[in-house]
């Protein structure tokens, strides 16, 4: 029994859902969406015969997927503008760090493939956990105009930023976490770390809190 | 206008021009026709976005008929900066006896 027409989705919808859940919406609107049609009325114009439509399937699938390699290399989404469209010739670094970690865990994967295993669910669990708190505890970091109009550097998946709170002891505390559950022989490495870090926060604490306390008493 | 620098035009982003404005607005999918293989399906997407971004194309998308359903395409016209970009493109390329596109 063939399936209902009503039923079957129209050509390139699993592919377009498969780009929105990896491209923001200006990239998938300036570039997937209009190949996807293009693609459709390329099917429309082949009319019924079978071998023709075959063949442009695969021409476009191959297409496609060539255009999601290429896509994320030559355009990324401006964080300044906020038109619907707007995309800037530059390379786009989150998807090079992406590509960069998975080369790293499938050439590592012979030698150390339980530690790969804990560790992308750790860094997963983990940018959950950091994307919970932040939602509840918004992070404030102050910069510059200059940088704030640059596009946000992120190293964790949750893709938030992290500053000197909630999020970013998570961040510090599980990176830690990970990295030691995969070399444990090291674990006296991060506690020294630990305790010196501790030792020179406590000092620029101490010193800015001096030089603060001093300046409120001159302007007073 | 105001640039830091003259605007570059590759290879490909020129032959969507002279096609663009040779043949008049276009589909992607029309534009890898008429290229005669110049252009792939798997790219012209991608430089047509960034065309967009650089003033050097602008879009639009058709509209669906009443009823229809799935994406509507979308058209592709050169810009006034685009058209000045080619002809001083095909100006230099004459200045150094290049191969000049009809």
């Amino acid at each position: 029994m063939s399936p209902s027409p009503h039923k079957r989705s129209l050509p390139g919808t699993l592919f377009l859902n498969f780009a929105r859940l990896i491209f923001p919406a200006q990239i998938i609107a300036s570039i997937f969406s209009p190949a996807v049609a293009d693609l459709r009325e390329e099917l429309r114009e082949a009319g019924a015969s079978r071998i023709k439509r075959f063949a442009i399937r695969w021409r476009w699938y191959w297409a496609l997927s060539s255009l999601m390699l290429v896509a994320p290399l030559s355009v990324r989404t401006s964080p300044v503008s906020g038109s619907s469209d707007a995309v800037v010739a530059v390379p786009n670094g989150g998807w090079l760090l992406v590509l960069l970690a998975a080369t790293l865990y499938m050439g590592t994967w012979s030698f150390f493939g339980s530690f790969v295993i804990s560790s992308a669910s750790a860094g997963i669990a983990l940018a959950f956990a950091m994307r919970t708190w932040h939602d509840k505890h918004p992070t404030v970091v102050v910069e510059p105009w200059r940088l704030a109009a640059l596009p946000a550097v992120q190293i964790n998946l949750s893709a938030i930023r992290v500053a000197g709170d909630g999020p970013g002891l998570i961040f510090a505390a599980g990176t830690v976490l990970i990295v030691v559950v995969g070399l444990p022989g090291l674990w006296w490495f991060f506690v020294a770390a630990a305790l010196g870090s501790l030792l020179v926060a406590w000092s620029l604490f101490t010193r800015r809190s001096t030089e603060h306390s001093g300046l409120f008493n001159s302007i007073r | 206008m105001n640039i830091d620098s003259p605007p570059s035009l590759p290879r490909k982003e020129r032959v969507i021009l002279e096609l663009l404005v040779s043949a008049g607005p276009l589909y992607g999918l029309q534009l890898v026709k008429f290229s005669d293989g110049a252009l792939k399906r798997g790219t012209v997407y991608a430089t047509l976005a960034r065309m967009e971004a650089k003033g050097y194309v602008e879009s639009e998308q058709e509209e669906l008929p009443a009823g229809a359903i799935g994406l509507p395409r979308r058209i592709y016209r050169p810009t006034p900066l685009g058209k000045r970009v080619r002809r001083a493109w095909v100006a230099l390329a004459r200045e150094f006896a290049l191969e000049v596109p009809r």
